[in-house]
């Protein structure tokens, strides 16, 4: 399939547009050519799959965008937050969990009781003392666009860092160790 | 109802460099912990060949070209998707990195129709544009400003009709990092950045999106 054939292919019916501040009858125009877009920006809807092929180098990276999501990808709803806190676990026990949140608007910090089941069952294996997590609270948007106000706990997944690279976080902390003992001896 | 609401939201994070698609699937990001196991044999993959991959999850959308990494989310947490770029990043080896971007994207509703003409004519003013064109209307204005933290890079705000949202308003801001791939440090730099500078850059967005269209709106 060529590039304009693929594009043709997942242009909708123009009726379905609201284009642009024009009257109620303008016609669609379909003439999006060559608009720009931030090297690293995001286009309205994402883009087509053609387009990522044809991202180049350079000063600046031009995007064919069509204002359409590509009929490959599921509708997500989506979440407006009100709340944000980062929360590491300090206990687990029973049916329960007691962590240290840190709220990200006032910087405050406070600890707080979660009931376990609020976790879902694809981050039970992280729960445990110590792990991070996120609560947000906000509005759950469908994309029927109905709202429920929602809470979500979700928990921190990063990396395992590999043997080689403890080692060198080992060996470094050796050295910071050795550094700040010869301070000490040193008076300073 | 104020004169305006946020009807969807979502992030994304763009980092440029050089990539290798094919090793980014729901399964390599799981072995690595970085992605439930259900959550990756859930994942819908659209396609995964040496140029491009593409996968979603309930959560995540996630597309590797061999020039960049893009995640996209529109749920919360907001911060999944900045780990999951942290993890694909810290297990890339050294790969030279050119950019990095943080991406807010906004459809809100106004009031009416008559509130959604005036915030178009509030951007650009239709009094310019009668001479030249008939029923001039404003498709897309895009205006970049400059770093305020003194790094390379900029500021870049989108605005347009929202294809979504009747009388609405798409708007959008990255906040765009120049990486450097010729100096060395460029990987250490974006995930220092990715780690300090998440929750602040898109609050940021978050505050330019709202003063926007409220004084539009």
């Amino acid at each position: 399939m060529t590039t304009r054939e693929h594009e043709q292919a997942v242009i909708p019916n123009p009726q379905e547009f609201n284009p642009a501040w024009l009257d109620d009858d303008a016609e669609f125009d379909d003439d999006i050519s060559q608009d720009w877009a931030p090297q690293t920006g995001a286009a309205q809807e994402l883009p087509l799959f053609d387009q990522l092929l044809r991202l180049g180098g350079g000063q600046q990276v031009e995007e064919r965008t069509i204002q359409v999501e590509s009929p490959g990808w599921r509708a997500m709803p989506t979440f407006i937050p009100l709340e944000s806190w980062q929360g590491q676990v300090l206990e687990v026990s029973g049916e329960t969990f007691t962590a240290r949140l840190n709220s990200e608007t006032d910087l405050t910090a406070e600890d707080a009781e979660f009931e376990i089941e609020a976790v879902s069952s694809t981050d039970m294996e992280l729960l445990e003392p110590g792990a991070v997590f996120y609560w947000n609270v906000g509005y759950r948007v469908d994309p029927g666009g109905r709202r429920a106000r929602q809470s979500v706990v979700s928990f921190r997944r990063l990396p395992a860092y590999s043997q080689s690279v403890l080692d060198e976080i080992a060996r470094e902390a050796t050295a910071i160790s050795a550094d700040l003992e010869w301070l000490r001896e040193d008076g300073s | 109802m104020s004169s305006y609401r946020i009807e969807t939201e979502g992030i994304s994070l763009v980092v440029a460099g050089a990539f290798s698609p094919a090793s980014y699937t729901p399964g390599w990001f799981a072995a690595h912990k970085l992605l439930s196991a259900g959550d990756a044999e859930a994942a819908d993959v659209k396609v995964v060949t040496n140029d491009v991959s593409q996968f979603q999850t309930d959560q995540l959308i996630v597309q590797v070209t061999s020039q960049q990494i893009e995640i996209n989310t529109s749920q919360s947490p907001y911060e999944a998707a900045r780990d999951l770029m942290l993890g694909a990043l810290s297990l890339a080896g050294s790969p030279p990195l050119r950019a990095l971007g943080f991406n807010l994207r906004r459809h809100y509703q106004v009031e009416d129709v008559e509130a959604w003409h005036r915030a178009g004519h509030a951007i650009v003013p239709q009094e310019f544009w009668n001479d030249l064109l008939e029923d001039p209307g404003m498709r897309r204005v895009q205006m970049q400003g400059k770093r305020e933290d003194g790094l390379e890079g900029n500021i870049n705000v989108q605005l347009e009709p929202s294809v979504k949202i009747t009388n609405g308003i798409y708007v959008s801001v990255n906040s765009h990092f120049e990486l450097n791939s010729e100096e060395p440090g460029s990987l250490d730099l974006a995930i220092e950045l990715l780690e300090t500078r998440f929750e602040s850059e898109l609050a940021e967005a978050m505050r330019l999106t709202d003063r926007l269209v409220e004084q539009i709106a």
